[in-house]
């Protein structure tokens, strides 16, 4: 076991993939020379050259439908688009080309395509950059959309995006690149659609993602000295969703809250709150709950921006409302 | 329809299809909660199609015919209304029990019933966990009091229940236990008491039980009691009808409670409102509404726009009312446009009671008999023929001092009936 940090284990694998795997390649922008926005490919530049280390300009719509055509090529390209927030610019690309071509071709062309990109606020980066659209790509079907918390879970999903054939989404949030976790040294993955308990508890299930599972945590470890046992289900992906370990923690507390970062309104939250009282009705004790950011453009101002976010705090009160613990 | 009508039966067709209607023609017969009323049309035209047929219930707002040109196009209706139309139908009560159906079993079907599942539990607050466990370990929700946000009952309510309350004990079995094959359908349930049989609720009935249900929940009664010396009034009463001889009518007592009471409702028009959420609705007319007992149940049609009429007239229209409910000829509007209402059971001999304040009214009069009784007028013993009048009402409208003012009112015109005539 090594411990290192979310942007170690990112970096780890994608060392990995270019040192094995010759058709893998990675594009984005300031990933060469400046080493990364986030600087995860520190070092990359200097060991691979500017043939597998592509610098693009600006321009995130052609960046993904070049990595498009490479895929269809027969290569592997891994695209870095700076922040989720500058993916609408390539939104066409995503959901149009990407998610689309192994369908419409009858499987005869497959596009083994990761983007990575970078999501969430909380830096005081204003209402432009400090959004989370995961949600929004999770509804389109031939795309997967993965979203690690920790440095084990990224390294084990990274390795997973990478050698499927399908377009990932994977998205780091930028609160989470310091964070540090012990990784096993030996080779490890976590396939794709597999949610992770991250807390066991018995009398409410907290259902989170990214880095809401670390928000969840805090909540749990609170009301634990109030006598309340709570379970933190950590999505890791969703799509596809693991609605099985969903439901079955929700059989086990019969009480759930969904957390999410992003705008509570048409929140993926929603989606997970009907699957929810779909599949489990009858084993309900109370309303299944959302605590999501508040329906505002982030503001820029920190006091504000903690302001309309989801905190422990307001999961306490939200538990402690809708059920009475 | 009515206030509070849900559904009705088409029982007859009045016109065929073709014929021609005007507003207002009678087309079809329905049967009410009540009554058999005949059914307007609201338009005029040819009745192109007739969309229910005869002894159909249907829900209220559902069409019942199409009126038009004849060469317009009739629209894709369904004919029988589906369920889902059907959203406020009360459910009939079922006719024959599924248990009863069923061959083996020998019990009464209404003592299976009872003894078997707990009643439906729908207006109980509890979290769907806490009705699956209630159902499988059959236990009444209305018995368990609730901990959750809103009083909601939870699971753990229920398992607390469930240890307080430990299931009852199998009722002690003299001599040798017959073993289980032995232990036929007939003999195993030999403790369950003896119901009687279970009487159907009539439309009637169910109709009376929702509306008093609905306004003892919904209106917050207060009651005011006066005793009202009649002697004068009854004295009054007797020269007029000997007056009135060869005209066919007659004046009742009632006619001259209603009298008063419409007098009183002039001076207070409150008590001749509705209450809304949003404010008091004033009514411009007064409809005093009188209860009738019938065989089947309670109607409480009302004399409508009585208040400019005289005593006389006041008269005829009660007793054409009352002849009206007897022969089931009562109009739409006389049972669900009352403004007041008044309620008498001096003919069963009683002193005194209280009634309940039909909505949207907004209070009621009830009176006993007028009986002779000792009374201190100035300082002496007389004997008065008396009565005793309470009326019940509704606080979001009215309150006590107003109630008794009213009341004040009407006594003032009884003891003084020379008021009733001019």
């Amino acid at each position: 076991m090594t411990e290192i940090t979310l942007r170690d284990a990112v970096s780890k694998g994608l060392r990995e993939a270019l040192d094995r795997d010759d058709s893998v390649f990675l594009m984005g922008e300031d990933i060469g020379a400046y080493a990364g926005a986030y600087v995860v490919t520190k070092g990359f530049f200097d060991e691979y050259g500017p043939e597998r280390i592509r610098d693009t300009p600006i321009s995130e719509s052609g960046v993904v439908g070049a990595a498009i055509g490479a895929a269809m090529g027969g290569m592997r390209p891994i695209v870095e688009i700076m922040t989720v927030n500058f993916m609408l610019l390539a939104m066409d690309q995503i959901v149009n080309h990407a998610a689309k071509l192994r369908y419409m071709s009858n499987g005869q062309i497959t596009i083994p395509m990761v983007i990575r990109t970078v999501t969430g606020g909380g830096a005081s980066l204003g209402a432009t950059h400090s959004q989370m659209f995961e949600g929004w790509f999770a509804s389109v079907p031939g795309l997967k959309v993965v979203l690690p918390s920790d440095p084990y879970d990224a390294l084990g999903l990274l390795r997973s995006c990478i050698s499927d054939n399908n377009p990932v989404i994977f998205s780091e949030h930028a609160l989470l690149y310091n964070i540090t976790g012990d990784v096993p040294d030996e080779e490890y993955t976590i396939p794709l659609g597999k949610a992770s308990v991250k807390r066991e508890g018995a009398d409410v299930t907290i259902i989170a993602y990214s880095r809401m599972v670390h928000v969840a945590l805090e909540a749990a470890g609170a009301l634990s000295t109030k006598g309340v046992s709570v379970e933190v289900v950590d999505l890791r992906t969703l799509r596809p969703l693991d609605v099985d370990t969903i439901i079955e923690s929700v059989k086990k507390t019969g009480r759930a809250v969904v957390v999410e970062e992003t705008w509570k309104t048409g929140g993926f939250a929603g989606e997970i709150v009907s699957t929810i009282q779909e599949r489990s009705f009858d084993y309900l004790d109370g309303p299944v709950l959302r605590v999501g950011g508040i329906d505002v453009p982030t503001p820029y101002s920190e006091d504000l921006e903690a302001a309309v976010m989801p905190t422990p705090e307001r999961i306490i009160d939200a538990i402690d409302n809708g059920f009475g613990l | 329809m009515g206030y509070d009508m849900r559904e009705g039966t088409l029982v007859r067709w009045l016109k065929a299809e073709g014929t021609e209607v005007d507003i207002g023609d009678p087309v079809a017969e329905i049967e009410t909660d009540k009554a058999v009323v005949e059914f307007e049309s609201v338009a005029a035209g040819v009745l192109l199609r007739r969309l229910v047929s005869e002894g159909t219930t249907v829900p209220v707002g559902h069409p019942l015919a199409i009126v038009g040109s004849l060469d317009e196009e009739i629209p894709d209706i369904e004919d029988a209304p589906s369920p889902q139309e059907n959203e406020f139908a009360i459910e009939e009560p079922p006719r024959t029990t599924s248990k009863a159906e069923e061959p083996v079993e020998e019990l009464p079907s209404t003592i299976a019933d009872d003894s078997e599942t707990p009643a439906p539990q729908t207006s109980v607050r509890a979290s769907p966990v806490a009705r699956k466990l209630a159902l499988e370990e059959n236990i009444d929700l209305n018995q368990v009091s609730g901990t959750g946000p809103g009083n909601r009952i939870t699971r753990g309510d229920v398992m607390a229940y469930k240890d307080s309350h430990p299931p009852a004990p199998p009722a002690p079995t003299a001599g040798t236990l017959p073993s289980p094959e032995t232990l036929s359908n007939e003999q195993a349930p030999s403790t369950p008491p003896k119901f009687g049989e279970k009487v159907l609720l009539s439309r009637m009935r169910q109709q009376i039980a929702r509306v008093t249900v609905k306004s003892k929940q919904e209106t917050p009664h207060f009651y005011v009691s006066s005793e009202i010396d009649m002697t004068a009034a009854m004295s009054l009463r007797s020269q007029i009808n000997k007056d009135l001889e060869g005209e066919g009518v007659r004046v009742t007592v009632n006619d001259l409670i209603l009298k008063a009471c419409i007098g009183a409702l002039k001076k207070y028009p409150k008590f001749n409102a509705y209450f809304d959420e949003d404010g008091i609705r004033m009514n411009e007319e007064i409809n005093i509404g009188i209860a009738i007992a019938e065989e089947e149940g309670l109607i409480l049609p009302a004399v409508m726009n009585s208040g400019p009429m005289s005593l006389k007239e006041l008269a005829r229209a009660s007793k054409d009312l009352a002849d009206r409910a007897q022969s089931g000829t009562l109009h739409p509007q006389e049972y669900t446009g009352g403004t007041f209402s008044t309620s008498n059971l001096g003919m069963f001999n009683v002193s005194s009671f209280a009634a309940i304040i039909h909505p949207p009214q907004s209070a009621v009069l009830a009176v006993g008999r007028v009986s002779k009784k000792p009374i201190v007028d100035n300082d002496e013993i007389k004997i008065a023929e008396t009565l005793t009048a309470t009326i019940s009402v509704d606080h979001r409208v009215a309150d006590g001092a107003e109630g008794a003012q009213f009341l004040v009112e009407v006594k003032r015109l009884l003891e003084h009936p020379s008021f009733l005539l001019i």
